[in-house]
């Protein structure tokens, strides 16, 4: 047979133990933290379309309170995870407190349609801690773990 | 017996220890060799066409109001790669109304099968051209233009009438579906990318193809037409060239074709049709799929304003929005044809060298590895379409109710607020996708490489840069998902 390791049941096994790996640990990590961090303002300037800055990182547990103004006309200011959704129009100063609570990379969109390129209209919040991404290095940590247990397979196979 | 077909069905697809043709459900084979299938599926389809390109043209301009815009790089797109070509290979093709009127006007019929004899100049295509480059240039045109097309419905709108046009004249001139198999700028991609799919077509018995002389399945027969894909059924091994127009199942008088069910990737490792037109086509998808997902999917305002055609950027670097949008284009082409594979080859140079190999050519290793990325690159599109999806799922109520964005609601759904789903999770979902396809990749690339050094130890040796290529990649795709 040519496709060896794909009828191997340990493989499948292999698999099917990573991903319930990291299920497991998705949902440890939604649990939120709270408490004792930082307190402090981030302003952002909404503008077709982009967020500046573009990428806003955090440490787990910062009380951030964002104040959003446009540069043009109206856009939106939405958190993927943290019920977040301002809108934020000409002359005004839409404000949010939010506390970061979960780890990982959360995109911010616009939620008003603001012309032709819209729906791409994306902003980062980056929540760490202590300036590490644990969600980016667990991700690659599985993935190399990954990776040596199908060569090791790859290779028992032949 | 139907209960236990389908039992050996399900068993077949849980543990793909053998191949399930499906036609030997009755139900399948009887609709799918009926002349009418074909036509059944492609007229309704041809309607919905109509209706996009209509939209397209004199619908409201605004991408996302629009069902020209949502229907065909949301709705279309989405289940394309993420569901018809990893499990059904190209069967898009089999419902794709672009060849339509070409194919009616070379058959002059729309069901029956007629004279095997074609209207139209019947020409060959120019050998120099039986290749995928012409697909290779037309989806990086597309892609250069993406940020246009998928945000301006009128230019989505011209791309599709244009295909038709297009797509007419050459059926016209050339015999059979030339536009299909080396024009068509989707056809190459769903042809490198169907090599991973899990059905494909095949002759059963290639030794009874071999006896049979009158091969229907080229020349035509009673119920079917002569392949029109160009392809001979007789020794297909790959599913790239495959338009599964079904008509050689139709034509076979000795039902010798069947449609399996397989285990994934099969076709990465068939030898005999690697040629580097493909390999540079795998190229272009990987490093595409990698610009996508950081220009439209990530923050950084140099590479959004980059890809905005009408606009002059304020922050004074002289630019002017021709030489902004040519960057963007420049990115596209430069990484994509050269960087990447210039990258990939000193990799594979130094696969070469661990190797300690002679006889095998850096050609064609550069060729044969080329092909273990495709899973992974397959992955990185499905991974980058999950979010189009879970995202603007309003968007598609939306203009359902409201196709022409002129202010309609027809099934109430046009005022469907937006509202992601779960989009918290979507970056968990990418890792599981790109690892999936992490996993693949090597077990493929390995086997790429035991089939190019025979000695297991060799073959371990040659494939440590090719495993360091792929696991970089990854933790690229990583990072924009998650990092
Ligand atoms: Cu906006």
């Amino acid at each position: 047979m040519k496709h060896k390791i794909f009828y191997n049941k340990k493989l499948g096994l292999i698999i099917i133990i990573s991903l319930l790996m990291v299920s497991i640990w998705i949902s440890s990590l939604m649990i939120p933290i709270y408490g004792g961090s930082d307190s402090y303002t981030i302003e952002v300037k909404a503008r077709r379309f982009a967020y500046e800055p573009d990428r806003i990182i955090v440490n787990q547990g910062d009380r951030i309170t964002f104040k959003v103004t446009t540069l043009d006309i109206t856009h939106g200011f939405y958190i993927d995870g943290y019920d977040v959704d301002l809108l934020v129009e000409p002359g005004k100063e839409s404000v949010v407190t939010i506390v970061a609570d979960k780890p990982g990379k959360f995109k911010i969109r616009c939620s008003v349609t603001c012309g032709y390129m819209h729906p791409f209209m994306v902003g980062e919040l980056v929540v760490v801690e202590n300036g590490i991404n644990i969600v980016f290095v667990l991700s690659i940590l599985i993935a190399l773990l990954t990776a040596l247990v199908s060569m090791y397979y790859v290779w028992k196979r032949w | 017996m139907a209960s236990s077909k389908f039992r050996e069905f399900l068993s077949s697809l849980l543990t793909h220890k053998t191949k399930f043709d499906v036609l030997q459900i009755d139900f399948i084979r009887r609709i799918t060799t009926h002349r009418a299938f074909q036509f059944s599926v492609i007229f309704p389809n041809l309607l919905i066409f109509w209706i996009i390109i209509v939209a397209g043209l004199f619908g409201g301009p605004v991408g996302n109001r629009n069902i020209s815009v949502i229907f065909v790089w949301i709705l279309w797109w989405f289940a394309l790669i993420s569901i018809l070509v990893p499990f059904a290979s190209r069967i898009w093709c089999t419902i794709c109304p672009i060849p339509f009127f070409g194919e009616w006007i070379q058959r002059r019929s729309l069901v029956t099968k007629k004279n095997e004899k074609l209207y139209g100049l019947n020409k060959r295509w120019p050998r120099r051209l039986d290749n995928i480059w012409l697909q290779n240039m037309g989806f990086l045109l597309i892609a250069t233009f993406t940020p246009l097309l998928v945000t301006r419905p009128v230019v989505t709108g011209i791309m599709l009438a244009l295909l038709f046009v297009v797509a007419t004249i050459l059926m016209l001139i050339y015999a059979k579906r030339v536009f299909c198999r080396y024009v068509c700028p989707v056809g190459g991609f769903l042809g490198l990318f169907s090599m991973f799919s899990s059905l494909e077509l095949r002759v059963n018995d290639r030794e009874l193809c071999k006896k049979h002389i009158t091969k229907e399945c080229i020349r035509g027969g009673d119920n079917g037409y002569g392949c029109p894909w160009l392809v001979y059924p007789g020794t297909l091994e790959r599913n790239n060239f495959c338009g599964l127009c079904l008509e050689c199942i139709k034509g076979c008088p000795y039902n010798n074709i069947s449609l399996n069910i397989r285990p994934f990737g099969s076709d990465i490792l068939v030898k005999g049709e690697r040629a580097i037109d493909e390999a540079w086509k795998s190229f272009i998808m990987f490093t595409l799929a990698g610009i996508y997902i950081l220009v439209m999917q990530g923050p950084f305002i140099f590479f959004k304003d980059l890809a905005r055609f009408f606009w002059v950027p304020p922050y004074g670097w002289g630019f002017t929005y021709v030489t902004n949008y040519v960057m963007y284009a420049g990115l596209v082409w430069i990484t994509s044809l050269a960087i990447v594979p210039a990258i990939f080859f000193v990799f594979t140079a130094l696969s070469k060298l661990l190797s300690g190999s002679k006889e095998i050519s850096y050609k064609k290793l550069f060729i044969d590895y080329s092909y273990e990325l495709i899973p992974l690159s397959l992955m990185a599109w499905i991974a980058f379409s999950v979010p189009l999806l879970l995202v603007n799922w309003s968007y598609i109520a939306n203009v359902i109710s409201d196709p022409l964005g002129w202010g309609w609601n027809l099934f109430g759904t046009a005022e469907i607020a937006w509202k992601p789903l779960f989009p918290e999770y979507i970056p968990y979902i990418q890792v599981v996708l790109l690892i999936i396809g992490l996993v693949y990749s090597i077990k493929f690339g390995f086997e790429i490489s035991m089939e190019n050094f025979r000695d297991k130890s060799l073959a371990l040796k040659a494939f440590i840069p090719q495993l360091a290529f792929m696991i970089l990649a990854s933790i690229f795709f990583l990072w924009l998902f998650v990092g």
